[in-house]
């Protein structure tokens, strides 16, 4: 008999309903837990970015804050590509949505912050070198939210306005970001550590 | 890795620049649902913020600080009470002026109210001193066009206290919410009229690159009126009052809302005057904003029917 290699082979898969491993999963610490707690704590850091971003301005108008870059910066670089990139979009949408701007402009500079950020921690990883990853998450997406919002979030101004408007966001905003982004990116990694650090890993990391 | 993040970027670009090309209605839709997900959130970062500046700020705990906002509360109600008590009476003096100048014209005054609304959210990037968002939506009768005013200062112990001045036009308005744009933005523009001298016009806000005033860094400069209506025979002076007037296409618009006075007269290439005019109110730092919300003809004299109705049973 002859074979047929360009023939597709079929494979037979029994799916059954496995109790127990399901109650393992629900239980585990390394299961449901890890996936909800996830998914909360991440939608928990997009509403705190976007929050604040609209609520620190009415209560301390002089200084520079722009909570969502520096948290859009955050999720990208401890999250996967999807869900940074998800992350940044929702945050964009929030920030046109409840300032009556245009939905989406906002989104696309905020997923250029993340794509940023993502290809320089590929090179220049957070968990090797925190403060070199931290100071250039801080500043880069400080400069590119403010050029962005400045240059393409504003379309009745002119060009002269823009420019006398990026000083004290790029240099203010640039020096606040830096103690502001060290705190805050050092208690979410440890919350984050908290949360998420399963038992076998801590396990390996005491034997070792 | 990397090809995987460029992938997901650019598809979240596309799905943004969809939203972008969306027609108006189908986005609007979505953007009120999204500011409906949203409210947890942004209550959650008030709240996160309100701490901050009881803790930073004022340095006194937490209810004391409350108790502080509440008595504020009550002392802008206060305000808003006296401040229409205010506006009437000057309309009353405006009108008398006016009727003097012009014997044989009716003067229509237009009656309104005023709502008080709290100053939710100015972002602080793109637009502070051009617009901000207040609390008060169609819930509470506001409506895209009306006028809204500052709240005037507390005058010092036995002085006047002054009218309400103009600060903005509520330019979209949801249900809990509305975005005002100020007399600083560039893009703002309201018809307006000079009582004592007669003269109309448009004023509009910082029109070009020419006028001084970034938007941001420095607080923007005066208000600008081209073409005013007839060089008059009793030409404008420098310190000239400007108030609003309902003559332009804003059916919500009020009249005699005080916006400013006369700072710089100059002339532009073919001659004509320009007059430069400095607002009455800074908007920097605000609190609370009152709306005029404008009542028709018909309202009114249902009023006066009412009031008199109930006058006449008292007696």
């Amino acid at each position: 008999m002859q074979s047929m290699p360009d023939k597709p082979r079929l494979v037979e898969i029994e799916i059954r309903f496995n109790p127990k491993l399901i109650l393992e999963y629900m239980t585990s610490r390394n299961g449901f837990w890890r996936h909800a707690s996830f998914l909360l704590v991440t939608l928990f850091w997009i509403s705190t970015a976007f929050g604040l971003q609209l609520s620190l301005p009415t209560v301390f108008p002089s200084w520079p804050w722009l909570p969502a870059a520096w948290g859009t910066a955050y999720l990208a670089t401890r999250r996967g590509p999807v869900c940074a990139m998800a992350s940044a979009f929702a945050t964009g949408l929030a920030l046109d949505a409840i300032c009556f701007q245009p939905l989406g402009p906002s989104s696309i500079i905020l997923v250029l912050i993340a794509l940023a950020a993502r290809l320089f921690s590929a090179r220049i990883p957070w968990q090797k070198f925190f403060i070199t990853n931290t100071l250039a998450l801080a500043i880069g997406s400080t400069a590119i939210f403010v050029i962005g919002k400045a240059f393409f979030c504003r379309p009745a101004a002119t060009l002269e306005t823009d420019f006398a408007l990026l000083p004290k966001f790029l240099f203010g905003g640039a020096l606040l970001s830096l103690p502001v982004c060290f705190l805050t990116y050092s208690v979410k990694d440890i919350i984050e550590g908290l949360l998420f650090q399963s038992i076998d890993d801590t396990v390996a990391a005491s034997e070792e | 890795m990397k090809q995987k993040s460029i992938i997901a970027a650019i598809a979240a670009i596309v799905l943004a620049i969809a939203l972008l090309l969306m027609p108006p209605g189908v986005t609007s839709r979505f953007a009120s649902l999204v500011r409906i997900v949203t409210h947890p959130a942004l209550a959650w970062a008030d709240w996160t913020a309100r701490v901050s500046l009881a803790t930073i700020g004022h340095g006194s705990p937490f209810p004391e600080y409350e108790k502080i906002t509440q008595l504020q509360y009550d002392l802008a109600v206060k305000q808003t009470e006296l401040s229409n008590a205010g506006a009437k009476y000057n309309t009353a003096i405006l009108e008398n002026r006016f009727l003097k100048d012009r014997l044989r014209l009716v003067y229509d005054d237009s009656l309104f109210t005023l709502a008080l609304c709290k100053v939710m959210k100015r972002d602080p990037v793109s637009s502070y001193y051009d617009t901000i968002i207040i609390d008060g939506g169609t819930k509470e009768g506001l409506k895209i066009g009306q006028v809204v005013l500052a709240l005037p200062p507390t005058p010092p112990p036995g002085e006047e206290r002054e009218a309400p001045s103009l600060l903005g036009i509520i330019r979209d308005v949801s249900r809990d919410s509305a975005i005002v744009t100020l007399t600083t933005a560039s893009d703002f523009s309201i018809a307006c009229h000079i009582p004592v001298r007669g003269v109309t016009g448009l004023i509009t806000g910082r029109v070009n690159s020419s006028q001084k005033g970034p938007a941001i860094s420095i607080p923007p400069g005066n208000l600008i009126l081209r073409h005013p209506s007839e060089p008059p025979a009793d030409p404008v002076q420098v310190g000239d009052k400007v108030y609003t007037s309902a003559l332009g296409d804003n059916s919500e618009s009020v009249e005699n809302i005080y916006v400013g006075t006369v700072d710089e007269i100059s002339t532009n290439e073919i001659g004509a005057p320009v007059l430069h005019i400095r607002p009455a109110v800074t908007n920097e730092q605000l609190s609370y904003v009152l709306v005029a919300l404008k009542t028709t003809p018909e309202e009114a004299r249902r009023k006066q029917q009412l009031k008199q109705q109930q006058q006449q049973q008292q007696q």
